[in-house]
């Protein structure tokens, strides 16, 4: 079993008297990749924070990397890559005179950063910033400040990542080198934690999700990636009489909608052959019979349904 | 010590970066400031506080845009995640603003004796010259670390020049009255003003340790 990287034992976060996070505990191990998400204001910004060492925790414990983040260990700092709301770039500095400066928070050489960015930016716009005519960063479009923030949270390849929405602004392909770094980083046995509204990062990317609701994290069964709903998709005509073929193979009521045939299968290896074997002898045209995903949007919907 | 170094070379390069406008304004601020020594009817002492609060404009500009635009821009974050010891961020943030407010005071000191020197008067730096200097530096080491402590306090940081000149107007005027009762020495002012600059420093440590420093502030 991998080692837990991050810990946060029955956390307490509250401003005053107004309570953010309470009775909050979870492990992500390392080589892990934890989504967290959850509607806006449930306090995942504060979370992210209170595991950065930025907020001091109310009650509870938490540890990264075998360090309480509250006493801000210079070495955890130097193990971790960030993305948070604001990027940190000196707006009047060029992003080449700017990673230097993170380079030497993190005790990186320039030249190690010039092999990272030449190997892993090379086709994207901060390679040639860096190797070519640079323009200060204030001049950069929102997205290119993102992608210059990921660049450095990547940078020296840190052990723990902490995202807070990494995917704002960005385009498809730097969406896509962003996925392609966080796969990479997985494979350094990298441990991350990402919390975004965009779910599609968190189905592709994430191995667990929690989703942060009425103070508490509610771990959501089945990880990120799209499961099996129980239900059946017939795609044919709505032929006179296959209604009933379907409900009397299926043993449960189906609804026809969108150009198909919807019903719930208790034990599909059996039922489909039957089902389809039927319909067929019936004259009906099939032309695809599959069992319906529910993505992770439709399960977070369920969960705040039955909370 | 390169931490160090790397957040003084952020802060030098950022301002090196800024607009033309930001050079021009500083200029005429500069050359405004030396032309005052010329003004026969200035006192010995009146010229002290014209250095003084000379020093006030310069490092409450520097203030905000080094201490103020970081924490409303919300990247201060950034900067304390990255691997920079706290202290290193605050002592390397009140270096920078040290360091260059003191050279602008020298070089507008140096302006304001050649105009005099121009002008017939007298020549060199005399003992006041000197005074001057001492004075300006301890003033901007209190301002410096008034800001640094308010910048995190204050809700509305960008009143902190505002602010700075209230606590200097209140240390000048103490100083005054109580040169008017007992025999100070001059010195006396600089000692006061560095103490203060000492007190409000650690305070500062304390406050950029803490979870205020990264709390949303508002203009």
């Amino acid at each position: 079993m991998a080692p837990a990287i991050i810990r946060c034992e029955n956390l307490l976060k509250q401003f005053g008297g107004h309570v953010v996070i309470e009775g909050c505990s979870f492990d992500i191990t390392q080589g892990s990749i934890f989504g967290l998400v959850g509607l806006n204001g449930a306090g995942k910004t504060t979370l992210i924070r209170v595991l950065l060492g930025l907020l001091k925790p109310s009650g509870g414990a938490v540890s990264m990397l075998g360090h309480v983040p509250w006493d801000h260990p210079e070495s955890l700092y130097q193990r971790t890559g960030v993305v948070l709301e604001n990027d940190g770039f000196s707006g009047n500095m060029t992003i080449k005179d700017n990673l230097r400066i993170f380079a030497a928070a993190k005790g990186l050489t320039w030249e190690s950063v010039e092999a990272y960015v030449g190997e892993f930016w090379a086709d994207t716009f901060i390679h040639d910033e860096m190797f070519g005519p640079s323009k200060k960063v204030k001049y950069l479009s929102r997205g290119q400040r993102m992608q210059c923030s990921i660049c450095r949270a990547f940078l020296g390849w840190p052990e723990v990542y902490l995202f807070d929405e990494p995917t704002v602004a960005l385009d498809v392909a730097a969406y896509d080198h962003f996925c392609f770094m966080c796969r990479i980083a997985r494979g350094l046995k990298g441990t991350m934690i990402i919390s975004s509204h965009q779910l599609s990062a968190i189905e592709e990317l994430c191995d667990y999700v929690g989703i942060l609701d009425n103070k508490k994290l509610h771990m959501l069964d089945g990880g990120a990636q799209a499961s099996g709903s129980g239900l059946w998709t017939i795609v044919m005509e709505n032929v006179p009489g296959s209604k009933e073929i379907i409900e009397s193979a299926a043993g449960s009521a189906a609804s026809y909608y969108k150009g198909a045939w919807h019903v719930a299968l208790q034990t599909p290896r059996t039922i489909v052959p039957n089902l389809v074997a039927r319909l067929v002898r019936a004259g009906c045209g099939i032309l695809e019979v599959r069992p319906e995903k529910r993505d992770l949007k439709d399960r977070i919907r369920t969960h705040y349904e039955k909370t | 010590m390169k931490k160090l170094n790397a957040i003084i070379s952020k802060e030098w390069k950022s301002f090196v970066g800024s607009d033309r406008g930001v050079f021009a304004v500083y200029a005429v601020l500069i050359l405004s400031w030396s032309f005052l020594p010329l003004y026969k009817g200035l006192s010995m002492g009146m010229e002290d506080v014209w250095w003084l609060f000379f020093s006030v404009v310069i490092s409450g500009n520097f203030s905000n845009t080094v201490f103020v635009s970081e924490r409303l821009s919300g990247s201060m974050e950034i900067l304390l995640t990255s691997g920079f010891p706290r202290d290193t961020v605050l002592f390397g943030k009140a270096a920078f603003i040290t360091g260059i407010s003191i050279a602008i005071g020298t070089l507008c000191l140096c302006l304001s004796r050649l105009w005099l020197h121009l002008a017939g008067g007298q020549t060199g730096f005399d003992r006041a010259a000197f005074y001057g200097a001492g004075l300006y530096c301890a003033g901007t080491c209190m301002n410096v670390a008034i800001a640094a402590w308010m910048s995190v306090r204050l809700q509305s940081p960008r009143l902190i020049p505002i602010v700075t000149i209230l606590v200097m107007s209140l240390i000048v005027a103490g100083f005054s009255g109580l040169v008017f009762f007992i025999n100070v020495p001059q010195w006396m002012l600089s000692v006061i003003l560095l103490s203060i600059a000492f007190i409000f420093l650690l305070l500062a440590r304390k406050e950029f340790n803490g979870e205020k420093i990264i709390q949303p502030i508002h203009l």
